[in-house]
């Protein structure tokens, strides 16, 4: 049977694991999506969304949000490396 | 309204823009713009006076209120992109940015103008008749108001932030508040990045005037076209009726 205070437990990483390899894998995700390729490839990809739906289709706030996910992955990795000292 | 005696084809009644829908939106515009057009473009002549000085205000609102968001996200947006573009601040986290990282920076700055810009653009197709041309010039000139007001504005800020606020004396007395809270070596780092910055900030001002410029002259560029499209749309009906 499991207990709602093991299950609490299981949902705090930190039990299995160290707290170094769990700033790791943050680091390394951080680091997949905001530089390098993947980075690029999201940021241009969200811009032309940006631009498809904003001005082709004509809807003005999904297109705003999309711009915004662009500028996001373009400086985020800037932003986080200045917030968290990564 | 239907043309005398002709009870068979669809009528089209133009609406006055208070006495139907206060336009908040640029659609909101775009529907009253067609409204003037499906009804000019089949001959009809509408008054003058149906687009009366509120209505001609509420239209330039909507253009101005378009650009001057737009302002508010291009003024402190443009000083990071001319940063990426003279090697001062990162993109996609690296100093070692090759072409497509400086050529993704300028379209990240150009890229909320120039879409509001081709938005407008879209009305262009319409822009044929007395009232309709009028409704037309209205919005752009709200939006062109609204820009010529955010240059004017950035050059301000952005004179103002280099020649006074930015002052090196200045600079150091403020950094040097976060001491000891900060190490000294930081606020030292913090103070060289911000003097060698700087000149960013008189690029920008560059920048925006060209990025103005290019905001003004899209829509215009779109509605000379659309205008000429809408002509000839209109004279192959005629032909055709």
């Amino acid at each position: 049977m499991i207990h709602a205070a093991s299950l609490i437990d299981y949902l705090n990483p930190l039990t299995y694991m160290s707290s170094d390899a769990y700033v790791l894998i943050w680091q390394h995700i951080f680091a997949s999506v905001l530089e390098g390729f993947w980075a690029r490839f999201l940021a241009s990809a969200a811009l032309a969304l940006s631009f498809f739906v904003g001005v082709y289709r004509q809807q003005v706030v999904p297109g705003v949000i999309f711009f915004f996910v662009a500028v996001a992955i373009a400086y985020g990795s800037c932003i986080t490396r200045l917030a968290f000292g990564w | 309204m239907a043309k005398d005696g002709d009870r068979t084809g669809h009528d089209v009644t133009p609406i006055g823009i208070q006495g139907s829908i206060r336009p908040k939106s640029f659609l909101d515009v775009v529907s009253i713009v067609q409204n003037y057009y499906l009804a000019e473009k089949d001959g009809y002549e509408l008054p003058d006076n149906l687009l009366t000085l509120k209505g001609k205000m509420l239209i330039s609102e909507v253009g101005l209120k378009g650009a001057a968001i737009s302002a508010l996200i291009s003024i402190p947006l443009t000083p990071l992109l001319v940063g990426v573009v003279e090697r001062f601040i990162p993109i996609f986290g690296s100093y070692a940015f090759g072409f497509f990282d400086q050529a993704f920076a300028v379209v990240l700055a150009l890229s909320f103008g120039m879409g509001y810009s081709l938005i407008v653009t879209h009305i262009g197709k319409f822009y044929a008749g007395r009232l309709t041309k009028r409704a037309i010039n209205y919005l752009v000139f709200g939006l062109m108001f609204a820009a010529g007001l955010k240059l004017i504005l950035a050059t301000i800020i952005y004179n103002s932030l280099y020649a006074t606020v930015l002052q090196e004396g200045r600079v150091a007395r403020y950094l040097l508040k976060f001491y000891p809270y900060v190490s000294y070596e930081t606020l030292d780092e913090a103070y060289r990045f911000i003097m060698t910055a700087k000149p960013v900030l008189l690029t920008s001002t560059s920048f925006v005037f060209l990025s103005t410029s290019l905001m003004i002259a899209v829509p215009w560029v779109g509605i000379v076209i659309g205008g000429r499209r809408a002509k000839r749309t209109i004279a192959r009906e005629k032909m055709w009726q």
